[in-house]
């Protein structure tokens, strides 16, 4: 194999590696096609054509590529203007270059700033997301990468010196290949023990968010949790067997309960307001939620939330740890109405009494809190109707189909009439009529326009998936005065028989029902079929889930231990005792509150420190500029004029013109002239076996070189254009 | 000094230059461990850590690629104006473990007022195990006439991953004759004017020496001795030997000086062609300064021409009268070669060419002559 197909083969997979990372980052199939589509035809028309079929390549002109770029250029600018996600538009913007040069034409440079782009387009993918599969395209494009930029090492080094045909055409020696292999294998390891080292001994939590969200990755995030429940579409389901959290259950004694197969119910969010066609939380309730800042080691980290007994025997502790839980908002799940909260971690806790809606905000990452809370909250209640009420569903269709289910069971469907504690009863009735007449599926249908969803679900297609359930349920409480709302969470049903640990998955998201008995005291109803529960069961039992599972397992894995790797997790790793611990944590809170002078009000020294740090940076920033400027000056000053120095050129109009052909002629046909090589003799390697076009450029030379170096008078116009239109010709044979 | 046989070159100097690669991969490093510990990306401390790992494994890879590098120039035969010299190196790789690869072999210019005779000369050397050598070959452009100079040798190199561009230098004198560009006469002074008038009564061509020409018939009155008798055996009739005669014409190829170089240097060419076809044809020839000695002394055959060539080529008005002290003999012919108008003609056994039309020099090959 050449030297020059060679490369082309490492450029081509750093290329389609790059774009896959892409892909990963975008989460997108359709522009992984289209980008990668583009690509590659570029590629077919451009280098395939060169290095296999040794015909002219199909390169877009330069003006136009240009103008693409240009056009990139600025689509990027709006999309990272308009959008969030700005480290989206760098990556849109680094692909469509990469694209454009790949339609354009090869020169030794053009190889060497596709590398980079490909390098460039890998890390940008890295700046939006950690998943795992990036982590392989990488793992896979390094190795790719190094070889290639050996190897165009030599290309530029031999197309410097002797021409890039010569390049392209040379075929290396066993030995030298042999040696390339040996000194690209050495980098590669050398580089994974520095990536190693680094990845270990860097320190963490140090200057997070000095930038605001650069390099925030998305990926990570793997709770999956959305608070609405949209009955267009299944926001909340999902089949991702990607674990969420660990739920471990405690008596108060804090030993272990007995294994059960009832799931549990652990709550997220409470979802209370219905917009037509989703629910959502009632904006009133945040207003008045309360905020308690939370900071680990220090009695502080405890927050109790109800004055009622939590030492209830019946109350259960729950130590459940949220695995990479996302920047912003992420619910307490909890059983039941929270009493206790204890976190390990600094955390904003939010709550809403009225809702016991509990929730964090904070950076992302593991999260491990314990909350302690009971099944139900006492019979000692004084059962009386709320006056809350809820909103009525406003659909005569629902509040007619629950009158007559209540009417078949003998249920007064009338609040004024009907008494308190028939309350709980008409909403198991109404949940039992559920569960028995309507289908529970994942495919659910589409409902047609200005159609509410819940009438479509109760009236038509009978089926659907537990958002329907719990949506109808609480619709057709509602429209018989029981106040209900729909609640998102989690259903964890698998648990390990020896350690007594559930392991929640995305796909056990779940949207129930709670109904209000009395104030202050809401039930769980479930209109969900029981088969739903069963399917979940053994759903964890067949191959494809188990398969699943483990690929599940294994982002899990890669989420926990590289992702999630954070200071605890290094000094858990490295072993740092508390008390060598010490001095590490006086470091970074040094560093960090240099790095932030308004933080630093307690150490003005480190605030000085970092002051001259900067003054440094900026002054050697501005001397390296100016170092840099005045050396590429003299350089440039008292590079020796050689062309000067024997024949005069002479430089004319007409030179200029022919001058001009020949360079095109030559870029055309892949191989720009060398500055020390003779025209005639470039112009001899260049056109090979094509006799035509060698006299053709001859001709040309002969004009140029006559005017440059003769002392004849320039050639007149006419007899430039008839060499210059028949070096055209011959190019358009060949094209 | 003309170099007559392999000079090793000394070490005297290592250079690192940072170039825009590097100074991109640096600034991309800088970038990458501030998104990491902006957002505690941990696969972007992991890239951080392939990047400084590249960076060091850069820096040691490229110094032991030219660490052991050690490099002599082999002898040069020269070159002609407008084509491409030949100059050629030898480079060992002294390091017994690393190979050395992709390395850039140039010539430097030191003295910047000097003026510059070649163009940039680059050779490479694709790889040369540990512990072997490889001879490597530059092929510069010759730019004009005279002695090129060559003293300062770089040897550089990008490799592996062209961060920075390492190179060690190396001083070592050496020189390379530039020969005057030679245009074809299209019509053949020599023979018009002065060859016709000196051989006329005589086909046998002209050598140095008496040597063996051809077998002829015997014809009455040849000498016995010059009967090839095995030839003539073999042939069956009497064949004779037919010797070239030693030359009687002798031909001195007088230049004129001008002070526009340019000129001057086509009239140099011109004799240089001159001096060529004269010892194509066999005359006794030496070129000339007007008005001075003789460069070379009289003689004919390739030997003698390059001697003639090499005397051009070095010959600088500033020098007149240092190369050569031959005396110029009366009975020789002159050809004058000068600038002047187009009109040519002989006076008394002169023949003086107008240089400014005698050739059309194009950038590798002629083209034209005109006389």
């Amino acid at each position: 194999m050449s030297l020059g197909e060679r490369l082309s083969k490492r450029l081509l997979a750093c290329v389609i590696l790059a774009l896959l990372a892409f892909a990963t980052a975008e989460e997108s199939i359709e522009a992984a096609i289209i980008v990668g589509g583009l690509g590659f035809t570029g590629w077919w028309l451009n280098e395939r054509r060169h290095h296999r079929l040794n015909a002219m390549p199909l390169a877009l002109p330069r003006w136009l590529s240009s103008l693409l770029a240009l056009t990139s250029v600025g689509a990027a600018i709006f999309r990272g203007y308009t959008s969030p996600y700005v480290a989206s538009a760098f990556l849109w913007l680094i692909a469509s270059v990469l694209v454009l040069k790949v339609w354009e034409r090869r020169q030794p440079r053009d190889y060497w700033q596709l590398f980079t782009l490909a390098v460039f387009l890998s890390i940008g993918a890295t700046l939006s997301t950690n998943s795992i599969v990036l982590a392989i395209v990488l793992l896979l494009q390094v190795p790719v990468a190094v070889s290639g930029v050996v190897t165009y090492q030599l290309y530029n080094a031999i197309a410097t010196a002797s021409g890039v045909s010569a390049a392209s055409a040379l075929v290396l020696s066993p030995r030298a290949s042999q040696s390339l292999k040996h000194i690209s294998r050495f980098a590669i390891v050398f580089g994974a023990v520095a990536t190693v080292i680094a990845f270990l001994f860097i320190p963490r939590g140090i200057g997070l968010r000095r930038f605001g969200d650069f390099a925030q990755p998305l990926a990570g995030r793997t709770t999956g949790f959305v608070d609405r429940v949209d009955l267009d579409q299944s926001g909340l389901i999902s089949t991702s067997q990607t674990p969420v959290m660990d739920v471990r259950l405690m008596n108060m004694s804090r030993r272990a309960l007995p294994i059960t197969q009832e799931p549990l119910y652990l709550r997220g969010a409470v979802l209370d307001e219905y917009t037509g066609r989703e629910w959502v939380r009632g904006n009133e309730n945040e207003v008045g939620a309360e905020v308690y800042k939370l900071t680990t080691g220090s009695a502080s980290n405890e927050l109790a939330l109800s004055h009622r007994v939590w030492a209830d025997p019946d109350s259960v502790i729950q130590v459940i740890r949220i695995r990479q839980a996302p920047r912003g908002e992420v619910p307490f799940f909890c059983l039941w109405r929270p009493r206790f909260l204890r976190v390990s971690g600094n955390a904003d806790v939010h709550f809403e009494r009225d809702t016991a809606r509990l929730w964090k905000t904070g950076e992302s990452g593991n999260f491990e809190y314990e909350v302690k809370s009971q099944p139900a909250d006492g019979e000692d209640v004084k059962l009386e109707r709320s006056r809350r009420g809820g909103k009525l569903i406003d659909s005569p269709a629902v509040a007619k189909l629950a009158v007559e289910v209540l009417r078949e069971a003998g249920i007064e469907p009338d609040p004024q009439v009907r008494a308190v504690q028939d309350d709980e009863r008409a909403a198991l009735a109404l949940t039992f009529w559920l569960r028995k007449r309507c289908e529970y599926t994942l495919e659910t249908p589409a409902v047609p326009l200005k159609t509410d969803p819940i009438e479509f679900f109760l009236y038509q297609s009978k089926r659907g998936s537990c958002e329907h359930f719990a949506s109808g349920l609480a619709a057709l409480c509602r429209s018989v005065g029981i106040d209900a709302r729909v609640i998102a969470g989690y259903l964890a049903s698998e648990q390990d028989p020896d350690t007594g640990l559930y392991t929640v998955r995305q796909s056990n998201a779940h949207a129930w029902c709670e109904v209000n008995i009395a104030p202050g005291v809401w039930k769980v109803c479930d209109a969900t079929p029981p088969s739903f529960f069963e399917d979940a069961r053994n759903n964890s039992r067949s191959v494809l889930t188990r398969l699943s599972q483990a690929m599940a397992d294994l982002r899990d894995r890669w989420n926990l231990s590289i992702v999630a790797f954070d200071a605890s997790s290094q000094q858990h790793l490295l072993g740092v005792s508390d008390r060598d611990q010490h001095w590490v944590v006086v470091l970074t809170d040094f560093i960090s509150r240099g790095m932030d002078a308004d933080q630093a009000r307690g150490s003005l020294v480190a605030r000085k420190i970092g002051r001259w740090l900067a003054y440094g940076a900026g002054t050697s920033a501005v001397l390296g500029t100016l170092f840099v400027a005045v050396s590429w000056i003299r350089r440039r000053k008292h590079r020796p004029r050689i062309r000067n120095a024997g024949w005069a050129l002479m430089p004319s109009s007409q030179c200029k013109r022919l001058q001009k052909a020949l360079n095109s002629a030559f870029r055309e046909l892949g191989n720009p002239r060398p500055a020390w090589r003779s025209l005639r003799d470039h112009a001899r390697t260049v056109a090979g076996d094509d006799t035509e076009l060698a006299d053709a450029l001859a001709a040309v030379a002969d004009l140029l070189n006559a005017s440059s170096f003769g002392l004849v008078a320039e050639p007149t116009a006419p007899v430039s254009d008839v060499a210059i239109s028949r070096l055209r010709g011959c190019l358009s044979r060949r094209r | 000094m003309i170099n007559t046989h392999e000079r090793p070159a000394k070490l005297i100097a290592r250079r690192y230059l940072f170039h825009a690669p590097g100074v991109t991969y640096a600034v991309t490093t800088v970038v990458l461990i501030l998104g990491a510990i902006n957002g505690q990306n941990n696969l972007l401390f992991a890239m951080f850590g392939l990047a400084v790992g590249g960076l060091i494994i850069s820096g040691f890879l490229s110094g032991a690629n030219l660490m052991g590098v050690r490099v002599s120039r082999l002898p040069s035969g020269g070159g002609v104006v407008g084509q491409q010299a030949s100059i050629r190196y030898r480079i060992h790789n002294t390091n017994r473990w690393i190979p050395s690869c992709a390395l850039l072999i140039e010539e430097l210019e030191t003295d910047r007022k000097r003026v510059a005779r070649l163009g940039r000369s680059v050779g490479v050397a694709v790889h040369i195990a540990a512990g072997g050598a490889s001879i490597v070959e530059a092929s510069p452009e010759c730019l004009k006439r005279g002695r090129g100079s060559l003293c300062r040798l770089r040897v550089s190199s990008t490799f592996p991953f062209g961060l920075t561009r390492k190179a060690v230098l190396f001083d070592g004198d050496d020189e390379i004759v530039i020969f005057p560009r030679e245009p074809e006469l299209e019509s053949d002074p020599v023979v018009r004017s002065v060859g016709d008038r000196l051989s006329r009564n005589n086909s046998l061509p002209t050598r140095q020496g008496d040597e063996f020409h051809s077998l002829r018939e015997y014809v009455t009155g040849d000498p016995l001795r010059n009967v090839a008798w095995w030839a003539s055996a073999r042939g069956g009739q009497l064949l004779v030997r037919q010797r070239t005669r030693r030359s009687t014409g002798r031909i001195v190829v007088e230049f004129e000086s001008h002070a526009d170089s340019e000129v001057q240097e086509r009239i140099i060419s011109c004799a240089s062609a001159l001096c060529a076809r004269c010892s194509t044809l066999g005359y006794e020839f030496a070129p000339a300064p007007s008005g001075q000695p003789t460069l070379t002394s009289f003689g004919t055959g390739p030997t003698h021409l390059r001697s003639a060539r090499t005397a051009l080529a070095l010959w600088e008005p500033r020098l007149n009268g240092t190369i050569g002290e031959a005396a110029r003999p009366r009975d020789a012919a002159r050809i004058i070669v000068g600038p002047g108008m187009a009109s040519s003609g002989s006076i008394s056994g002169i023949l003086r060419l107008a240089c400014d039309d005698a050739a059309v020099f194009a950038h590798g090959q002629q083209t034209e002559v005109v006389s």
